[in-house]
């Protein structure tokens, strides 16, 4: 079941919540569970996304077989529930370069009426 | 947890249901973690608790749902495969199953049959009109509160005045015997209804052939001699001749022009008897010599409609206005205000009678379906303990508890589609028992009872959960077997502690239900042999009885014996004879002397009902049988 979806996902490309996950994932480090997760989403771009869709994204994407996750050790603070904490596998870099580079041969040559400037990949800037 | 955190037990209930287990720890913990930094007061934390807990869940249930679905579908197939081996298991030793099937049958059987009969006397009364549910019967109160009938100038009040109701005929509280004699042939009793102009148009009732009777036909008395046929006496007596529309009918020694033919769906409002012939209530009069304008002579009941918007008790409480008027126009002593009943709280029919005996009938029935299901869920509970060692064999061979559940599922499907098939066919086969149950009358009852979807869909949902509840509970013990023990040949039969206190709990119902059984069959016996030691007021050795019914004869009375009645096993029978011209208070003086000679016995007395008693006052003397009507009972001594 993992291995279709696997397959199926190499097709796909990212959505815009699940870029937005998977790259805060990436900026966390070793700290991203979905609180830390949803806080750097909204701290860097502003958007309030609701716990409920971090989650079911972050459900879909460890199904698609992009995330790993593990417990820690429950805490009093929280009510002696572990943290769930993501880390992203190889799968999830390539569907991001993927995702990226589409949307870059997108944005080639194109210019926006507020004259903002053009995104140029990660990977290309040298 | 905190006394702030009181509301996370809440959203904890809401998480375990929508959210999946993985995720169930971690979504709490990130709301308890989340829930603390909020500088609120603890009922809005709680209340945002309560609301984050339903939002996420909200966003989880497709995600549930698809998944449930994608587990029912793994299920079905797994239960079909289980199907087929909880059937060979079955075929391979039936006698348990069989014996199960039996024993669950006699107590879903016994409820699916007081059901039927509860569905076509109460629920489903009168199936030829549309709408009968909507029925009510309009009648009269006594100031004790009892029931009672109308006269027809109430009845004509109400029905003209009440605009509240709708579709409202009169008919006759009682049946009426009317003699039907042609020529070349004996005399034959028919059973006769009175019913207004309107009944068969209001009341939508279906026509074989011909007509109902129209408005103009029952608005003065004796002017429009008419009659429609029932389909029994059309079969019966005329060969279904679609020529005896417009034909004579000689009844009471009046003709009547026949005018249609019922449909053989219709029997007639009177619950429990099959009317041979409608006459219009303005042929009364002709007919029986019932006074019609006379307000204290009471016969009449109505049925009609509450209109669309209005409330029973408003339409009681337009007709006790209306009652009031007539009342100041038209006093008489014991004036009666009107009631509005439900028709099977009407005593007018075989409902009022039938109803006490088919609430005694359900409570029976419930104790022998309780006492079949705990007897069955006890023999299944000793066949589980033999099947520990075959499901730990199953289970050590990799076969997980949904397998072993599915089996159990397929074996109890079988089961319950067996108590379900055999409910319907000892219902069907019941039909016509409960005339058993119905103490002997006058007329010989017809009711309508007949297994239809109704009563299909309820044996569906009394035995398939009935059976399901009784073969899995003391199966799913099995489930849980001690795999090691069972399979090196210790002893598999010793029962877990969960499973000896479902077997106490059985055996205390089924002791329970046997006891109430026998308490119950002593006290009925005990009632009965008192029933049979009350003292009449004379001895009964050797007394015969014999009724003889001058009523249909009406008018000035002719002294026609039309009716006598022995008591079953005399030697003297029942003989009709003819005593011609006579007055009937000569006749009354004449019979008991004549009654002795001819039928050789040796002495003979008379007694009558004073004045005639019309439905509502049944029982009318004690020990004798019902009545109906004025009759004369003879009582002979051999």
């Amino acid at each position: 079941m993992l291995n279709v979806l696997a397959i199926m996902s190499e097709r796909q490309l990212l959505s815009e919540v699940e870029h937005l996950i998977l790259l805060a994932i990436l900026r966390l480090g070793g700290a991203a569970y979905a609180v830390t997760i949803r806080e750097e989403i909204q701290a860097t771009t502003g958007l309030c996304l609701s716990r409920g869709t971090v989650y079911v994204t972050l459900s879909r994407l460890e199904e698609r077989a992009y995330l790993r996750s593990w417990f820690a050790d429950p805490t009093a603070e929280r009510g002696g529930k572990a943290k769930r904490y993501f880390a992203l596998r190889p799968a999830a870099h390539a569907a991001l370069e993927r995702s990226w580079s589409a949307m870059w041969r997108m944005w080639r040559g194109v210019k926006v009426a507020s004259g903002a400037p053009q995104p140029v990949p990660a990977g290309r800037r040298a | 947890m905190t006394r702030q955190r009181k509301g996370a037990r809440f959203a904890a209930g809401i998480i375990r249901v929508f959210v999946p287990r993985s995720w169930r720890g971690p979504v709490l913990g990130d709301l308890l973690e989340e829930f603390d930094r909020h500088h609120l007061h603890r009922v809005w934390r709680s209340a945002w608790l309560l609301w984050q807990a339903t939002a996420i869940s909200a966003r989880f249930l497709p995600q549930q749902l698809s998944s449930a679905g994608r587990a029912a579908q793994t299920f079905g197939n797994v239960l079909g495969a289980e199907a087929r081996l909880a059937g060979r298991l079955l075929l391979r030793r039936p006698g348990l199953p069989l014996a199960c099937i039996a024993t669950l049958s006699l107590g879903t059987g016994a409820t699916t049959t007081v059901f039927s009969w509860s569905n076509g006397i109460l629920l489903n009364p009168y199936p030829a009109i549309p709408d009968s549910g909507g029925l009510l019967v309009l009648a009269s109160r006594t100031r004790a509160g009892a029931l009672d009938t109308l006269s027809y100038p109430d009845f004509d009040a109400y029905r003209e005045h009440a605009t509240a109701l709708r579709d409202v005929v009169g008919t006759g509280a009682a049946i009426q015997r009317l003699v039907f004699t042609r020529d070349g042939h004996a005399p034959e009793r028919l059973l006769g209804h009175a019913v207004s102009g309107n009944y068969f148009d209001a009341l939508q009732v279906p026509m074989e052939t011909g007509r109902g009777f129209r408005a103009e036909e029952d608005r003065t008395p004796g002017t429009h001699p008419v009659a429609v046929i029932g389909h029994g006496l059309w079969t019966r007596r005329f060969g279904g001749d679609p020529a005896v529309v417009g034909a004579t009918l000689h009844l009471n020694s009046q003709q009547l022009t026949v005018v249609g033919v019922a449909s053989p769906a219709f029997r007639g409002t009177l619950l429990g008897l099959s009317v041979d012939v409608w006459t219009p209530l303005m042929m009364q009069e002709r007919l029986r010599g019932v006074a019609l304008e006379a307000r204290d002579d009471r016969w009449i009941i109505g049925l009609g409609r509450v209109r669309e918007g209005v409330s029973r008790a408003a339409a009681e409480s337009e007709l006790r206005n209306i009652g009031r008027e007539l009342e100041a126009a038209s006093p008489i002593e014991d004036a009666r205000e009107p009631a509005l009943i439900p028709i099977w709280r009407s005593p007018w029919g075989a409902q009022g009678g039938i109803g006490p005996v088919l609430a005694v009938l359900a409570a029976i029935a419930v104790l022998v379906l309780l006492l079949a299901s705990t007897n069955v869920a006890t023999l299944l509970l000793a066949r589980a303990a033999e099947r520990r060692r075959e499901f730990a064999i199953r289970m050590s061979l990799g076969g997980g508890r949904e397998r072993l559940f599915a089996q159990l599922l397929a074996e109890g499907m079988f089961m319950a589609t067996g108590a379900v098939l055999a409910s319907v066919v000892v219902a069907r086969w019941s039909e016509g028992l409960l005339t058993w149950f119905i103490p002997p009358t006058d007329s010989s009852l017809s009711l309508d009872v007949s297994v239809d979807g109704r009563v299909m869909l309820f044996a569906a949902a009394l035995a398939l959960p009935t059976t399901l509840l009784v073969s899995l509970a003391p199966a799913l013990q099995t489930i849980r077997p001690r795999i090691t023990e069972c399979l090196r040949e210790e002893d598999c039969s010793v029962s877990p502690r969960s499973s000896a206190g479902l077997r106490r709990v059985l055996l205390i119902a089924q002791v329970s239900a046997a006891s109430v059984f026998l308490v119950g069959t002593a006290l009925l016996m005990r009632s009965v042999q008192n029933a049979q030691s009350v003292s009449p007021g004379f001895t009964q050795d050797n007394v015969l009885l014999a009724t003889y019914d001058l009523a249909p004869l009406g008018g000035p009375a002719t002294g026609t014996l039309a009716h006598a009645r022995p008591r079953p096993g005399s030697r003297a029978s029942a003989r009709a004879s003819r005593g011609g011209g006579q007055p009937r208070a000569a006749w009354f003086h004449a019979a008991p002397h004549r009654t002795a000679d001819r039928s050789g016995l040796r002495s003979a007395a008379c007694r009558r009902h004073a004045g005639r008693v019309h439905g509502g006052e049944r029982r009318v003397s004690g020990h004798h049988a019902h009545s109906t009507e004025g009759r004369t009972r003879f009582f002979g001594k051999r």
